[in-house]
């Protein structure tokens, strides 16, 4: 079901014409340090790593390695001490305020492990929030909305509110409101953190299949080598510093690579 | 398709109305805090436009279309010559001019329900009826009015025939056809008039309250014995000389030089706009209401948006996050800010009306007027609109930004918190300055009164914004005082409970600074109140010594003395008698209020509250007063001539401009408190008057007040129309106005407790719905529901100990600056009263209302359940 609609909408995609080699994102140097009370805590230490257009990349690393600060520097929620992030060729550091939420809004789409989803507004409101408060005319994107809702498996449910949905449906919500502007890049922070494990497994499936069907390019944070199993490519990330890389071959032995070279940072 | 998706252009406003709806019952809280603050203001605008209209329409419509009135120059005199309306319609540039005699009387059967109030604002209340002779000719020319039934006086008519105002007619049982029975003045029994004709209620029949009978010229004049003088002469002149104030002046001059010294040309409305001056420290008092209303109503509005959009940084991260920029966060929070005031207001401005109606009934009341319809100000609609939607947007603006400033990872990350940051930053650096600078600028009023009420108003401003943020400094120490107490009355829980306050100090400082400035204004008019109260029953025990006083409607004559002293139980009595006189050659030309006394009698039967005396004592000062050529003036006098002991004080009497030494200052809060006592000799030496207007009585020690009262009544009653009423009854009923009088301020004072109260019951509830997960937590760790609610309680006991607290001493403060400028604008001298009433009520208030407004917030946090609760984010 779910191969047949993201056949349908490839269809209707534009053809992407950066050349195919070139990282859609990149990171030069990026460096982010907070001060704790008296205390500088360093949370990355010159990372420097790259993803290319259409790869589905997962970020490991031990509590504090510096995985989420990485992900908000990427995605511009926050702004490295030194250092840049190249969206698409765009410097992020350099922007303005009201620029980089720009950035945000068309080019990047984000999934929590909280779902963030806005309680006031319904399932095909939320999906549709990012296009309302971009001015675009919504009806334009009627059956791009309908499509994605029919991915997530949710078109029955397009009037319910969140809290009429359980964590896995409202997660496949949030990914469909990331998605809704075709960005460039889609990062997720911890998506199955809150959920158990079947939701998780759907989830996660979703996000292997919109990555290699539409193809959107999926940056993950995770803890969970389950869940890294799934990526093309797993970074590993300690003290700030970028200290290890796989590549998955999405066979069986993948999940146990991956919780191997996990468990040798945490020594 | 949903309305969101289909209106974008809209989004801010379904987005805004979306979390309206979830959030009820704050979105009702919010609202009503902005309704209650426009209805003030409106009710006050409302009530002070339909008392100056219904005092300026009396007046003006005496005057009918006139543009100036020919009066006698000195009041109280006896009228000028008819012959003066000839030469007033040769003056080139009069188009008409209508000549009236008047005097005021009683229907002969209204004697014994003659009414008399008594009231602060000095404005005689009763039944007189006013008996206007006009010239039928001349009339129609100067006044309008609308015959309803029968006809109106004919040119040269003769007999006695009477056109009264419909509603007087109905209210008495009078038709057309009928007889009218009248007192004739100096006891001369009752004459007899026909009523020919009923006017309606409107133009000329809304003199006197529309107690008045129209009558022909020379008939007013016999029987009010003005022997063919005339009291008024109404002068219309062109359109262009009326709506030209330079061509008004010169024509007012030509007049004036043209009749002579006996008279007087005045503007008709000025006496309109005199008599409104003596309201204008109640004006003032409601004004000042409604801005410390609008203030602390402001402030909640404040406070609930802060909350507010704390409670929502999450959503507002999430919406930073997928790209809206800081622009459309303020979007968002201005509409719903924009969306609440419109309702807000809308609810308010009916509210206001609604209040307005009974703000306008009490005025009446106080001010003896009758009743009028209620006049609505365009402008103070306007004002009242304005402020509401202004107040809201400006209380959004602060928490909008903040909104707007945090980064979205920040916001994401954070855990709903109001910060107490720019708080502190601000009350530390400008809280003190700005209450010093409120209280100095208070205090050394440099300015006349006309120009200082928007200087009053900015300093009040001033020193409550100072206020609210000085109680960041004086906080931990209030809390740290609290601590121990909380903690004995509510347990471990009441340790908690002050702890979690000192963590959430955002939130506990704009809950306290609340209560405080509600708490501190109910205090201050209640005291202002009671400093009027002490002041005025101390006037009144005074000044009405003595037990009985007889008045008659129509004077009495100074020989009737002897017939009162010879009556049995009579130890001696003394007499009255009110002059209006104007000032003339001093600072300001007012007409004010001459009483004639005798020195001798007087002082033993009552007294004078003497600020000083001439040669330092009463007997001095009496009997520098008893030589004549000398007075005793008000405290307000003093206050706006700036006289002092010994300088003198010229009004102008009918045998010209009379100097009088200033023998003693008094307290005196009669009509609008512009009071000249004089002796008796003066009164027949300078007005050429010698009847009176009441004798105050004292009965023997061993006489029964009542039987003499009886024998009184018994033996001159009828003859002599007497009105005798027991000093004792007449004190208590005095008092009973003055209590009266107070009630709209305590009215008013209510309210902004009851905008202080909804702030205490908007926070606790945000408090306890921002903390759904901390108290799943104690909850899981083994509180029992029992100690949730007593967890909840403690802290809202707490913050209404603080509130209260510091309410107090702003109340003391806040006071001191109200009766400073009562003092300052309206010239009454009053004393410093706290009310200790008053600071118990709302020590008890503060603190009931605190443990009230947590009640459901407490009962709901223990009723969640703890799982679900923990999952909230």
């Amino acid at each position: 079901m779910i191969d047949t609609v993201l056949t349908s909408h490839l269809m209707n995609q534009t053809p992407s014409f950066a050349p195919p080699d070139a990282p859609v994102l990149r990171t030069e140097a990026l460096r982010k340090q907070y001060r704790l009370g008296a205390v500088e805590v360093t949370a990355l230490d010159g990372v420097d790593f790259a993803v290319q257009r259409g790869e589905f990349v997962a970020i490991m690393g031990p509590s504090g390695s510096g995985k989420s600060t990485l992900l908000h520097l990427l995605g511009g929620l926050d702004r490295p001490t030194s250092g840049d992030v190249i969206l698409a060729g765009e410097r992020l550091a350099a922007l303005a305020d009201d620029a980089l939420s720009l950035v945000r809004r068309r080019r990047i789409g984000f999934i929590f492990q909280a779902f963030n989803l806005i309680p006031t507004l319904t399932v095909e409101e939320n999906v549709a929030l990012p296009l309302v408060m971009d001015g675009r005319d919504a009806a334009q994107y009627a059956t791009k909305l309908e499509t994605l809702l029919q991915l997530v498996l949710l078109a029955e449910r397009r009037h319910h509110k969140p809290d009429q949905l359980s964590g896995g449906q409202q997660q496949r919500v949030a990914i469909a409101r990331a998605l809704i502007t075709e960005p460039e890049i889609v990062l997720a922070d911890e998506p199955t953190g809150n959920l158990d494990s079947k939701s998780g497994t759907i989830v996660l499936d979703l996000l292997r299949r919109v990555c290699k069907g539409m193809p959107a390019t999926i940056v993950m944070v995770t803890h969970d080598p389950r869940a890294a199993s799934y990526a093309d490519r797993v970074v590993f990330l300690k003290d700030g510093r970028l200290v290890d890389e796989c590549r998955n071959r999405q066979d069986g032995r993948d999940l146990i690579r991956v919780a191997e070279r996990l468990a040798a940072l945490e020594e | 398709m949903s309305p969101l998706l289909r209106f974008r252009h809209l989004a801010p406003v379904f987005l805004a109305l979306r979390s309206m709806l979830m959030r009820r019952a704050r979105t009702a809280l919010t609202a009503t805090g902005i309704a209650l603050g426009v209805a003030v203001v409106l009710a006050v605008n409302v009530t002070n436009a339909t008392l100056l209209s219904s005092l300026n329409a009396a007046f003006d419509e005496a005057g009918g279309r006139a543009d100036l009135t020919v009066i006698d120059r000195a009041r109280g005199g006896k009228g000028f010559e008819s012959g003066l309306i000839d030469r007033v319609r040769r003056v080139e540039g009069v188009v008409a001019a209508a000549p009236a005699a008047q005097f005021f009387t009683l229907l002969a059967d209204d004697l014994n329900r003659w009414q008399s109030a008594i009231s602060p604002a000095g404005v005689a209340a009763g039944n007189l009826l006013l008996v206007m002779g006009v010239d039928p000719a001349a009339e129609p020319g100067v006044r309008d009015v609308t015959l309803a039934e029968g006809r109106l006086l004919e040119p040269a008519e003769s007999r006695y025939s009477v056109v009264l105002v419909e509603t007087y007619a109905r209210e008495h049982g009078y038709r057309v056809g009928d007889k009218l029975p009248i007192l004739l003045p100096g006891g001369r029994g009752v004459a007899t008039l026909n009523v020919v004709g009923l006017i309606e209620r409107s133009g000329a029949g809304l003199i006197n309250g529309g107690a008045v009978a129209f009558v022909p010229l020379a008939v007013a004049q016999e029987l009010g014995e003005r022997g063919g003088r005339l009291d008024r002469i109404d002068v219309v002149v062109p359109d262009e000389v009326a709506d030209s104030a330079a061509a008004l002046a010169a024509l007012r001059e030509r007049l004036t030089s043209a009749l002579g010294e006996n008279v007087r040309v005045i503007y008709p409305g000025a006496r309109g706009e005199e008599l409104s001056k003596r309201m204008a420290s109640y004006r003032f008092g409601l004004d000042l209401f409604s801005l410390v209303a609008m203030f602390v109503g402001g402030f909640l509005i404040y406070n609930t948006f802060a909350m507010n959009v704390a409670e929502r940084t999450r959503e507002i991260g999430l919406f930073r996050a997928i790209g809206l920029t800081r622009r459309q966060i303020l979007a968002l929070v201005f509409t719903e800010a924009g969306l609440l005031s419109v309702f807000g207001s809308a609810a308010g401005l009916a509210l206001g009306l609604g209040m307005a109606q009974g703000m306008s009934a009490t005025l009446s009341v106080i001010a003896g007027s009758t009743a009028v319809p209620m006049t609505v100000p365009l402008d103070g609609f306007a004002r009242s609109l304005v402020l509401g939607l202004g107040v809201t947007f400006v209380s959004a603006l602060g928490p909008a930004l903040q909104a707007a400033g945090i980064s979205p990872l920040q916001a994401l990350r954070a855990r709903a918190q109001t910060e107490a940051g720019t708080w502190q930053h601000y009350g530390l650096r400008f809280g003190p300055g700005l209450m010093l600078l409120g209280w100095l600028t208070f205090n050394d009023l440099p300015l006349r009164p006309s120009v200082a009420w928007p200087i009053v108003s900015l300093a009040a401003l001033l020193f409550l914004l100072g206020a609210a943020l000085s109680v960041v400094l004086v906080e931990p120490l209030l809390t740290r005082l609290l601590r121990p107490v909380i903690a004995r009355l509510y347990g471990r829980e009441g340790r908690l409970g002050v702890a979690n306050l000192q963590r959430a100090q955002g939130r506990s400082l704009l809950t306290i600074a609340i209560l405080m400035l509600g708490i501190g204004m109910s205090i201050a008019t209640a005291s202002l109140g009671d400093s009027f109260r002490r002041d005025l029953s101390r006037w009144i025990e005074a000044a009405t010594g003595g037990d009985l006083l007889v008045r008659s409607p129509v004077r009495l004559k100074h020989q009737d003395r002897q017939r009162l002293a010879a009556i049995d139980g009579v130890q001696r009595l003394t007499a009255e008698r009110f002059v209006e006189v104007w000032t003339t050659g001093m600072a300001f030309e007012d007409e004010i209020m001459f009483v004639a006394i005798e020195p001798e009698t007087r002082q033993q039967i009552s007294e004078f509250i003497f600020e000083s005396a001439v040669g330092g004592s009463a007997a001095t000062a009496f009997a520098r007063l008893e030589q004549g050529g000398a007075v005793f003036i008000s405290t307000t006098m003093v206050s706006r001539y700036g006289l002092r002991l010994g300088d003198s004080l010229r009004l102008e009497t009918p045998r010209g401009p009379q100097d009088f030494e200033v023998a003693g200052v008094v307290t005196d809060f009669t009509g609008n408190g512009l009071m000249a006592f004089g002796s008796w000799g003066d009164l027949r030496r300078y007005f050429g008057v010698d009847d009176v207007d009441r004798f105050i009585i004292q009965v023997m020690p061993d006489a029964s007040v009542t039987e003499v009262k009886q024998r009184i009544e018994a033996r001159l009653g009828d003859r002599l129309n007497l009105m005798i009423e027991a000093v004792d009854e007449l004190m208590r009923a005095a008092l009973a106005v003055v209590d009266q009088s107070f009630v709209m301020f305590d009215t008013l004072a209510f309210i902004v407790v009851t905008v202080s109260a909804l702030g205490i019951i908007n926070t606790m509830a945000i408090s306890v719905l921002e903390r759904q997960r901390e108290i799943a937590l104690l909850r899981s760790l083994g509180f029992t529901r029992a100690q949730v609610r007593r967890l909840i309680l403690a802290e809202a006991a707490a913050l209404g100990a603080a509130g209260g607290g510091l309410g107090l001493l702003l109340g003391f403060l806040l006071a001191r600056l109200y009766i400073r400028v009562v003092q300052y604008l309206a010239g009454y001298e009053l004393s410093y009263v706290i009310s200790t009433r008053a600071l118990v009520s709302s020590l008890i208030i503060a603190l009931v209302i605190s443990q009230l407004a947590a009640l459901w917030p407490a009962i709901r946090a223990a009723r969640r359940e703890i799982v679900s609760a923990l999952k909230e984010e």
